[in-house]
């Protein structure tokens, strides 16, 4: 038990900070801080919770009464924990068989077994961290606002310990499946690349598709009886067709006595519900236990060095330096998979959430400030997701690490490998870019010339503003922090990098409105193009001199 | 991205469709229907029958040989929006009902029941039983 705790303990320091803990006099303030901290933010979303469900309540939103009734709050429970099981499935995958620190775990004086509960008990730990986030304070404004017993709130935290080991059990199952897809992607690489455009490409249609069935005239006033009706309908065939999940959510929620009119706890149902959620629990983890707890004892003990497959040997080609540096840029950029889905995101997600904005206002009946309005509002967040990509760039040359000295020792202008750094994540804006110039054509009353203006316009902003960002973290590098750690969550450029995206698309939008307000036509669009490409041409200047300078070029 | 500016973005998007729904949107005009509250048929020659409490009347033959009914009603209120009305019946080969409530039977001893209703969701209606002697 010594051990298992011991375990416990060494593994938590990795995940969580846990100096801040430890008390003596210098960390008794912080720690008071700290827990008063997370005592306000715990508040804050409980409010914020129960501000929901009152609203809806006031609404009549979802209930024939002003009730919210309890598959509502089954619903996003619900979510959360299909959620949670994806994360935790993925995160103990990982965790148990591609972690190269098992094989070090299991070389200490503890009986294996505690190496593999020591991970499912970190796991559990995490699980409860979140539910204590949102789905606690989800509950407690629930029963607060319904007029719950006082009983059900410890009943609630001692089902939600339950639920989490629900979670974990079922995660650790699910790894098994999950370790075999990662371990057959791995070999086969055009497999992986293959699957992934097959499902981000049908990922984008189904949203593209979702988005579009918005109609063109939404009167929520006019039609409020027939959208409370179906949203009735949807939360009915909820509790029909998730029968076996809604029932958790009731073990936690109980029921209401149909004799009394009132939630009498505990009820016999509630408690069959609850003995059968132990028993399920019970039985993941014993499972767990037996099927995964052998995989993963196979799995740590395999050295990796040994699993490379022979590859082909293959000609050498000779590129020149710039064309090499590019090359190299792009093979890292689809290397590492938190790479891959970051590019992904970047190039999906402002059209999508163009295309989601403007069909809703498209849906509304607006005047002609309104219409000037969207437009300020397209050009705001489509400045907002571009320009804090740029935050990447801010970090760019430190994320190397001691690497990052072999610029200036290569012997070739430094300028080649910073610029072809930069390229990779430019690509994918530009592309994002283009997707969007088509979004905005179709679906605002701009035309196709000023919406191309537009759209070069932001792009002209994004290169200047990444261009800053770069030379941010060429001029105050980071390295020997991410050469230690390896991650920097404090790091001031990619601070003073997400301050300016904010301040200069806040900046950008309101001065926009004002000019479309005064001339709606393309000449407002030119005089940005104008503005931005001067910044970029100044910005490109600063960059190169200051550069020449830092490498003290000649 | 960081998580917290992921949610700042987020935040400032429904605020963005927020705002345009309350200063972006054109005024309403909003128009009361005065909708029907009663049809009511009438006519000389109709009459009550007390058992059912219905309406009914005779259609004599006439000078030309046919049995010719002008159906006949009067809406409550005069301003209602939709005055239209729907000569609801069964349909059936002797007897023929016009959109103006013209009823001709083709022979006699027929009967037909019309229901005169509303067109303007309101539901109203009176109804009539026509009989050809």
């Amino acid at each position: 038990m010594k051990n298992l705790l011991i375990l416990v303990k060494m593994q938590l320091k990795e995940k969580m900070n846990l100096r801040s803990f430890e008390l003596n006099g210098t960390n008794l303030f912080r720690l008071l801080v700290k827990a008063f901290g997370a005592i306000l933010k715990f508040a804050l979303v409980t409010v914020l919770c129960g501000a929901f469900i009152f609203v809806a309540q006031y609404l009549n939103v979802f209930g024939v009464t002003q009730t919210v009734p309890t598959s509502v709050i089954s619903l996003i429970f619900l979510i959360m924990l299909l959620l949670s099981v994806v994360s935790c499935t993925v995160g103990l995958t990982k965790a148990m068989y591609f972690s190269r620190d098992n094989a070090v775990l299991l070389t200490l004086p503890c009986k294996p077994v505690q190496v593999f509960l020591s991970k499912l008990i970190i796991f559990f730990i995490n699980e409860l961290k979140r539910n204590l986030s949102f789905i606690v304070p989800l509950f407690i404004a629930y029963f607060f606002t319904h007029s719950y017993k006082a009983i059900y709130y410890p009943w609630m935290l001692f089902c939600i310990i339950f639920v989490s080991l629900f979670t974990v059990s079922l995660g650790a199952l699910l790894s098994i499946p999950t370790m075999w897809i990662i371990s057959f992607f791995r070999q086969y690489k055009y497999i992986q690349y293959a699957t992934l455009v097959l499902l981000v490409g049908s990922v984008a249609v189904a949203l593209i598709f979702a988005i579009s069935l918005i109609p063109a005239d939404i009167d929520l006033l006019a039609n409020w009886g027939i959208a409370k009706q179906n949203i009735k309908l949807f939360f009915n065939e909820f509790t029909i067709r998730a029968n076996i999940l809604y029932s958790i959510t009731l073990v936690i929620l109980g029921e209401t006595n149909p004799y009394l009119f009132i939630i009498s706890f505990p009820l016999v149902p509630t408690l069959l519900r609850f003995l059968m959620l132990v028993v399920i629990t019970g039985a993941l983890l014993a499972a767990a236990m037996l099927i995964v707890m052998p995989q993963f004892y196979k799995m740590a003990s395999k050295p990796f060095e040994y699993l490379k497959r022979e590859t082909k040997p293959k000609k050498n080609r000779r590129y020149s330096r710039r064309v090499t540096a590019v090359l190299n840029e792009f093979r890292v950029a689809f290397k590492s998979p938190d790479r891959i889905y970051a590019n992904v995101g970047t190039l999906l997600s402002v059209p999508i959430l163009i295309f989601l904005l403007n069909k809703i206002f498209l849906a509304m009946n607006t005047k002609a400030f309104g219409d000037q309005m969207v437009i300020a509002f397209n050009i705001l967040i489509m400045l907002l997701v571009v320009l804090n990509m740029n935050c990447y760039a801010s970090s760019i040359f430190s994320k190397d690490g001691r690497s990052s000295y072999l610029i200036k020792t290569q012997p070739s202008k430094p300028m080649i490998f910073l610029l072809s750094k930069l390229l990779p994540n430019t690509v994918f804006v530009c592309l994002s870019l283009l997707a969007t110039f088509v979004v905005i054509a179709n679906t605002l009353s701009l035309g196709v010339w000023s919406a191309l203006v537009l759209v070069c316009s932001i792009g002209f902003i994004y290169l200047t503003h990444m261009l800053y960002c770069a030379e941010l973290d060429i001029m105050n590098p980071q390295y020997e922090i991410y050469a230690t750690i390896g991650n920097d969550d404090n790091n001031p450029n990619e601070t003073k990098a997400t301050v300016s995206a904010f301040l200069i698309s806040f900046i950008v939008a309101v001065l926009m409105l004002l000019l479309i307000v005064e001339n709606a036509g393309i000449t407002t669009y030119l005089k940005l193009l104008g503005i931005s490409l001067a910044l970029l041409i100044y910005r490109t200047y600063l960059f190169f001199q200051n550069v020449k300078l830092y490498y003290k070029e000649k | 991205m960081k998580k917290s500016v992921i949610i700042l973005i987020g935040v400032i998007y429904f605020a963005a469709i927020a705002i345009v729904s309350f200063f972006g949107l054109m005024p309403e005009t909003y128009v009361t229907d005065e909708k029907v509250e009663s049809i009511t048929i009438t006519g000389d020659k109709i009459k009550i029958n007390q058992e059912k409490n219905t309406k009914y009347a005779i259609v004599r033959q006439n000078d030309d040989g046919e049995w010719v009914y002008q159906l006949e009603y009067t809406i409550t209120p005069n301003n209602a929006t939709n005055a239209k009305v729907d000569f609801v019946y069964e349909k059936n080969d002797s007897v023929t009902v016009s959109d103006t409530g013209l009823v001709t039977f083709t022979e006699s001893d027929c009967a037909i029941i019309i229901k005169i209703m509303a067109t303007d969701g309101s539901g109203i209606s009176d109804t009539i039983t026509l009989y050809s002697r």
